[in-house]
C-alpha cells in the first residue's frame, strides 16, 4: 500500500469534505506533521472530552431530571474521566502504531470521526430513551460532522489539544486521590470522636451469607454436607429452625436487619436508597462507643449509595481494579461485559470473594483496643453466577464445566437447574469453609472471647420450585426462609434450638439487648433472647407478625409472581398466606407442604383460615405504617 | 391517548435516528434541497406568462 503524502486531501472518506474544506484545508498548515505521540495525546484528549460529557450529563440528569440517585456516588467524577482515559488512550497507542506505518489525512480523519463517534455513543448509553441504534445512528451523524469541522481546523485543533489533555489528566490524578484522602481522614475523624463505650460491652460480628437458603443448610437436615462447620458452630450457638427474611431480595432484607422495620415503611427498593428516616444498628452501636466496619460482598445493592453503610465509620463494598473503574461509565462497563461473555468468566469484576473480605476485615480491625466493635460481613459467592472456586466448583457436581450462569427471565430445564443447584451448593460449602476461617481469625487474637456472633443470610433462592430459577420475585419459603444461628459464650447457652417462627427484623432489637445498651436504645421488634431466657417473655411484648413483601421489578417475565403487582404475604400458626399483586390469594399449609405445591386457597374448609388471615396480614401493615409515621417523625 | 416513556421510545428513537442519517449526509442532504429548489424555481418562472 502506498504512503499517503497528505497533500492527496481528505475527501475519499466520503462526500462530507467538499472542495471548499479542502481549500481551507490547504490554506491551514498540513496534518502530517503529527508525530505518533500526538496521536496518543489526541486519544487522550477525547477521553477527558467524553468523560466530562458522560459526567455532565449524569449529574444532570441526577439534579435536573432527576431520573435516579448517583448509582456510583461521587466517585464517579474521577472515576468516568479515567474509565474514558483508559480506553481513548488504548485507541489513540492502536492508532499511533497504525500512524507509523499509513500516516496520511484519511488516517487522522478517521481516528477523529472515531473519537467523536465513540465519545458521544458512551454519552447517550446513559440516555435509555432512544433505541441502541438511533443512539448509534445519532452518534455517527454527529461525529462525521463534529470530525469533519475538525479537521478543517487542525492547527487550532491541536493547540486546543495540547493545552488542555494533560493539566486535565492532572486534574483526574489529583480528584480521584482527594476522593481517597478523604475516605481515610473522615474515618479518622470518626473514630476520634467516638464516645465512651461501656466497660465490658461485648464485640457484635454479623455475617450474612447472601442468598443462602435454609433447604440447602445441612444444619437444617439438607442431605448434601454445605455446611460441616455450622454444625460444629451450632453447639455453642442457639440455632433458630425457622427464621424467616422480611423480603426475597438484598436491600429491603438488610435494611430492615439494620432498622428493625418491615419493607413496606422503608424507602429503599429496586431503584430506591435507603434513606435516613430511621436509624439503623450501625448508627447506635456507633453512639455508643463501638468501632463499627461493613464488609460487603454484594456489589452493588451493597454500594454505599443505596444507603446500607449508614453507621459504619469503615465500608467496604467492591474491588478497585481496572475493570471496575472500566466500569464506571457506561460504554467501559458494557465492554467489561462483552469481554467477560468473550472470556468465559462469570464473576463480575467487583465481587470480592469470602477470603478476600475475611482479609479485609481481619487486616482493619485493630489487635488491641480497648473499645468494642460492631463488623457486619456480607458474603456473596452463594449468588448467581455461582462460581465457588476450586474444589468446591465441582464438590457436589460431576459436569465439567460446572454450570454457573442463569440469566434473570430465562426457563432452565430440569438437568439445568440440577447443575445450577449442584454449583449453589459448592458456593454455601465454599462460604461456610470461610466463615470458620474468619472465626478461627478471630480466635486467634483474642477477639471472640467477649463477642456476640449472628450469622444469617437475607433470602433465600428458587430452584425451581415455582416456575424459575433466582430470587426477588415471589414470597414462597425457598426465598425467605434463612439460617439463624445467635452465639455469645457464657451468656447464651449452646446447642439449643428453636422451632418458633421469627422474622429477621427482629434482629437489631436482639443485638442493642445482648449489647446491653439500654432500654432507651431498642428498636422495633422484640429480642430474640426471649426464645433461650423464658424469664424475658413478658417483659419483651408482643412477638412480632411474620410480614413478607416484595415490590414488582421493572421488565420482568409475566411468569414471574412478582411481575403482577407488589406481593404481600403472611405467617402464621401453620399456614402461608400470600396476595399477589393481581389481588389473587394463595394459602399454603407449610408445615405439611414446605415447598408450598399445593394451594389451599380454593377449598371451602379454609374460609375460616383465610378470613382471620387476610385480618391478620391486614392488621399487621397497618400497625407497622403507623410505627412508621410515628417514627419518622421522631427521629428527623 | 396514554403517553409515557414506553410509548415515546419509538418515536424519539425515531426521530432520533433521522437526525443521524440527516447529519451524516448533511451535505448531499443540502445539495439535494437545493437542486430541488432550484428545479421548481425554474420550472415556475418558465411557467410564468407575465414574464
Amino acid at each position: 500500500m502506498s504512503r499517503s503524502s497528505g497533500q492527496e486531501g481528505l475527501p475519499r472518506l466520503g462526500p462530507v469534505l467538499n472542495a471548499n474544506q479542502k481549500q481551507t484545508r490547504a490554506d491551514d498548515s498540513s496534518t502530517i506533521s503529527h508525530r505518533p505521540a500526538d496521536i496518543i495525546l489526541l486519544g487522550l484528549f477525547f477521553g477527558i472530552a467524553a468523560g466530562a460529557a458522560e459526567v455532565a450529563f449524569r449529574l444532570f440528569a441526577y439534579s435536573v431530571l432527576n431520573r435516579s440517585f448517583l448509582k456510583q456516588g461521587w466517585n464517579i467524577v474521577w472515576a468516568v474521566p479515567l474509565a474514558h482515559l483508559l480506553l481513548f488512550g488504548m485507541l489513540g497507542l492502536l492508532l499511533a502504531l497504525m500512524w507509523i506505518r499509513w500516516r496520511g489525512d484519511r488516517l487522522l480523519y478517521i481516528a477523529l470521526v472515531g473519537f467523536v463517534a465513540i465519545g458521544v455513543f458512551a454519552v447517550l448509553l446513559n440516555y435509555q430513551r432512544f433505541h441502541l441504534i438511533a443512539r448509534a445512528l445519532l452518534s455517527l451523524g454527529i461525529a462525521i460532522q463534529a470530525g469533519g469541522f475538525l479537521a478543517r481546523h487542525p492547527n487550532g485543533f491541536r493547540r486546543l489539544v495540547r493545552m488542555v489533555t494533560l493539566p486535565a489528566i492532572g486534574l483526574v490524578v489529583i480528584t480521584a486521590s482527594a476522593f481517597r484522602a478523604k475516605d481515610a481522614v473522615s474515618e479518622r475523624r470518626a473514630n476520634a470522636n467516638l464516645g465512651s463505650a461501656r466497660a465490658s460491652a461485648p464485640n457484635v460480628v454479623l455475617i450474612v451469607m447472601d442468598v443462602v437458603r435454609a433447604a440447602d443448610v445441612s444444619l437444617y437436615g439438607y442431605e448434601r454436607q454445605t455446611t460441616p462447620n455450622l454444625e460444629r458452630f451450632a453447639q455453642q450457638s442457639v440455632v433458630f429452625d425457622n427464621a424467616i427474611s422480611t423480603s426475597p431480595w438484598t436491600l429491603p432484607s438488610h435494611a430492615s436487619m439494620f432498622t428493625g422495620h418491615y419493607p413496606h415503611e422503608l424507602s429503599a427498593d429496586w431503584n430506591e436508597p435507603l434513606d435516613d428516616a430511621f436509624p439503623t444498628l450501625a448508627e447506635r452501636m456507633r453512639d455508643h462507643g463501638y468501632v463499627t466496619g461493613g464488609f460487603v460482598g454484594n456489589y452493588f445493592y451493597g454500594m454505599p449509595e443505596y444507603g446500607l453503610n449508614r453507621g459504619f465509620i469503615h465500608y467496604e463494598s467492591r474491588r478497585v481494579n481496572l475493570a471496575t473503574v472500566m466500569n464506571a461509565s457506561a460504554f467501559g462497563s458494557r465492554l467489561v461485559r462483552v469481554f467477560n461473555q468473550f472470556a468465559n468468566r462469570y464473576r463480575r469484576p467487583e465481587m470480592r470473594r469470602a477470603e478476600t473480605i475475611n482479609h479485609r476485615v481481619l487486616d482493619w480491625l485493630p489487635r488491641r483496643s480497648t473499645r468494642p466493635f460492631f463488623i457486619f460481613v456480607n458474603y456473596i459467592d452463594a449468588h448467581l453466577p455461582y462460581d465457588p472456586p476450586p474444589p468446591y466448583d465441582l464438590k457436589f457436581t460431576l459436569t465439567e464445566p460446572p454450570a454457573r450462569g442463569h440469566r434473570r427471565g430465562q426457563r432452565a430445564t430440569e438437568s439445568e437447574v440440577r447443575g445450577l443447584r449442584d454449583a449453589y451448593d459448592g458456593a454455601i460449602a465454599y462460604e461456610d469453609e470461610q466463615l470458620a476461617a474468619l472465626l478461627r481469625g478471630l480466635k486467634r487474637r483474642g477477639q471472640l472471647a467477649n463477642t456476640v456472633v449472628i450469622i444469617t443470610s437475607d433470602h433465600g433462592e428458587e430452584f425451581g420450585e415455582h416456575g424459575w430459577v433466582t430470587h426477588g420475585n415471589g414470597l414462597y419459603l425457598p426465598a425467605v426462609h434463612v439460617p439463624l444461628l445467635v452465639s455469645y459464650p457464657g451468656r447464651i447457652p449452646g446447642g439449643i434450638r428453636v422451632t418458633d417462627r421469627i422474622t429477621l427484623r427482629d434482629l437489631p432489637a436482639t443485638v442493642v439487648d445482648l449489647a446491653g445498651l439500654g432500654a432507651e436504645e431498642t428498636f422495633p421488634g422484640r429480642s430474640l433472647s426471649v426464645h433461650w431466657d423464658s424469664t424475658r417473655t413478658t417483659a419483651y411484648g408482643a412477638r412480632s407478625p411474620l410480614l413478607l413483601e416484595v415490590n414488582p421489578y421493572q421488565g420482568e417475565p409475566v411468569w414471574y409472581a412478582g411481575a403482577k403487582g407488589k406481593m404481600h404475604s403472611i405467617i402464621s400458626g401453620k399456614y402461608h398466606y400470600i396476595v399477589n399483586g393481581d389481588e389473587r390469594e394463595e394459602l399454603y399449609d407449610i408445615v405439611s407442604d414446605p415447598w408450598e405445591k399445593t394451594d389451599l386457597s380454593g377449598l371451602p374448609d379454609n374460609r375460616r383460615a383465610l378470613m382471620d388471615l387476610r385480618a391478620a396480614l391486614s392488621a399487621a401493615m397497618n400497625e407497622s405504617s403507623r410505627t412508621r409515621a410515628t417514627s419518622a417523625n421522631e427521629f428527623r | 391517548m396514554y403517553i409515557g416513556p414506553d410509548t415515546v421510545v419509538p418515536f424519539a428513537s425515531a426521530l432520533a435516528a433521522i437526525a443521524g442519517f440527516a447529519l451524516m449526509f448533511w451535505r448531499r442532504l443540502v445539495g439535494a434541497v437545493r437542486l430541488a429548489a432550484s428545479a421548481v424555481k425554474r420550472r415556475f418562472s418558465n411557467t410564468d406568462p407575465e414574464r
